[in-house]
């Protein structure tokens, strides 16, 4: 009889208990999303015609960043496969080996199920079911359904993360208005250039993943010609805050300068020669390195522009910088 | 044709993954599983955590309960 079975110990080999600290588990929710999600909630909820009472509001935004850290959480857990596979990911927690995938799972349940008990407490029953509808969306629909099987995964699943900013105005309205409506349509346009110049540059992650993003399903050139055009439908729709009053001279100046230069790193990726991988040529070598940069300039872009976008709501609506559009009633 | 028989395979985690007893009839089969201290150090912070999170929950609820009888209770006034 050995010394282990004497003592009535027994270790396994390479441990079966966990050693994943709180912080594994924080990165589940994927924190930065989490931020963006935050920021654009908080716009739709301020720029509502409606005041809330500010407990309840902070209370409902941190239910709203849970239920999306929730989504995130299934994501991971759903494509761990994928995300060991991919430089990006590799480093999540779940890739990692730091939590299980069950754990994962688990996590991403029971956090949903308290996000939406807490913004129905909170909030009213319209907001906790948009928030559920979105983590479902995210969850199921984009991530077990369409990413795995259409190029267009992104440009449905999109509809997901712009989901927040109307979920913040119904909190302060409960209800569904026309600028809440276009409030999502900005994110829901924004996300297809935005994912597509991080695809472009990052494509033979995807490729080797068997993700369908565009530029692996149909090329690079015309990725680049869809992001062109997505921009000019997204850019020339930011504007449209201005026309219904919700958006006042800053928004409106916002707008048209942030969407310039989004247009402007647009083109200049539709004119290079992005996400061509393949020639060994050294000239072709430069030039599609210098697309990359194109669009990873693009991706980093649409990150700040989004961001400052809602920054100008916000300013409009909770600091007093609203100045109305000469010809447009507020 | 093979004539060989293949015996059942017992899970290879039965034993620890069931903390001490037989993973089908639920008998104690005398092995216990002691922690590393890295283990039990990340047990013990994920507990810490998980209890915060519960308590903030708790007070979440607590918070949001009398703020609704506050608006409650001036709208019946």
């Amino acid at each position: 009889m050995n010394q282990s079975t004497n003592d009535s110990v027994h270790r396994a080999e390479g441990g079966a208990v966990s050693t994943a600290s709180p912080r594994d588990y924080f990165d589940l929710l994927k924190p930065r999303v989490m931020t963006l999600v935050v920021f654009t909630a908080f716009a739709g909820l301020i720029a509502a015609p409606v005041d809330v009472d500010p407990l309840l509001a902070f209370i409902s935004i941190a239910a709203l960043a849970v239920g999306a850290g929730a989504a995130g959480a299934l994501n991971m857990a759903y494509d761990a496969d994928i995300d060991a596979t991919m430089k990006r990911t590799q480093k999540r927690p779940v890739p990692r080996g730091a939590v299980s995938v069950s754990d994962a799972y688990g996590m991403g349940v029971v956090a949903s199920i308290l996000s939406v008990l807490v913004m129905a407490l909170a909030a009213n029953y319209l907001a906790a079911g948009l928030l559920a509808f979105s983590i479902f969306f995210y969850a199921v629909i984009y991530t077990m359904i369409l990413k795995r099987s259409t190029p267009q995964n992104i440009v449905i699943g999109g509809a997901a993360g712009a989901f927040p900013p109307m979920i913040g105005w119904v909190v302060a309205t409960g209800e569904i208005s026309l600028d809440a409506v276009i409030l999502f349509m900005i994110i829901f346009l924004w996300t297809p250039p935005h994912s597509w110049a991080l695809a472009l540059y990052k494509s033979g992650d995807y490729a080797a993943a068997g993700v369908p993003m565009m530029p692996v399903a149909k090329g690079a050139k015309s990725t680049r010609l869809q992001i062109l055009l997505y921009s000019i439908v997204m850019v020339v729709f930011a504007g449209a805050p201005v026309l219904t009053g919700l958006g006042g001279v800053v928004y409106g100046v916002t707008a048209l300068g942030g969407g310039a230069l989004f247009m402007l790193l647009a083109w200049r990726i539709f004119r290079s020669r992005a996400g061509e991988a393949g020639s060994t040529a050294e000239a072709d070598l430069y030039a599609v390195r210098a697309g990359d940069k194109a669009a990873r300039d693009l991706f980093a872009y649409s990150i700040g522009y989004l961001a400052v976008l809602f920054a100008a709501l916000i300013a409009e609506h909770a600091f007093g910088a609203y100045i109305v559009v000469p010809g447009v009633s507020a | 044709m093979s004539n060989e028989t293949e015996t059942p395979k017992e899970h290879p985690m039965a034993a620890d993954d069931n903390f001490g007893f037989h993973h089908r009839e639920g008998l104690p089969t005398g092995e216990h599983y002691k922690l590393s201290p890295e283990e039990e150090a990340a047990r013990k912070k994920r507990n810490i955590a998980l209890a915060w999170s519960l308590l903030g929950f708790m007070a979440i609820v607590f918070v949001v309960t009398v703020v609704r009888i506050g608006q409650n209770s001036a709208g019946a006034l």
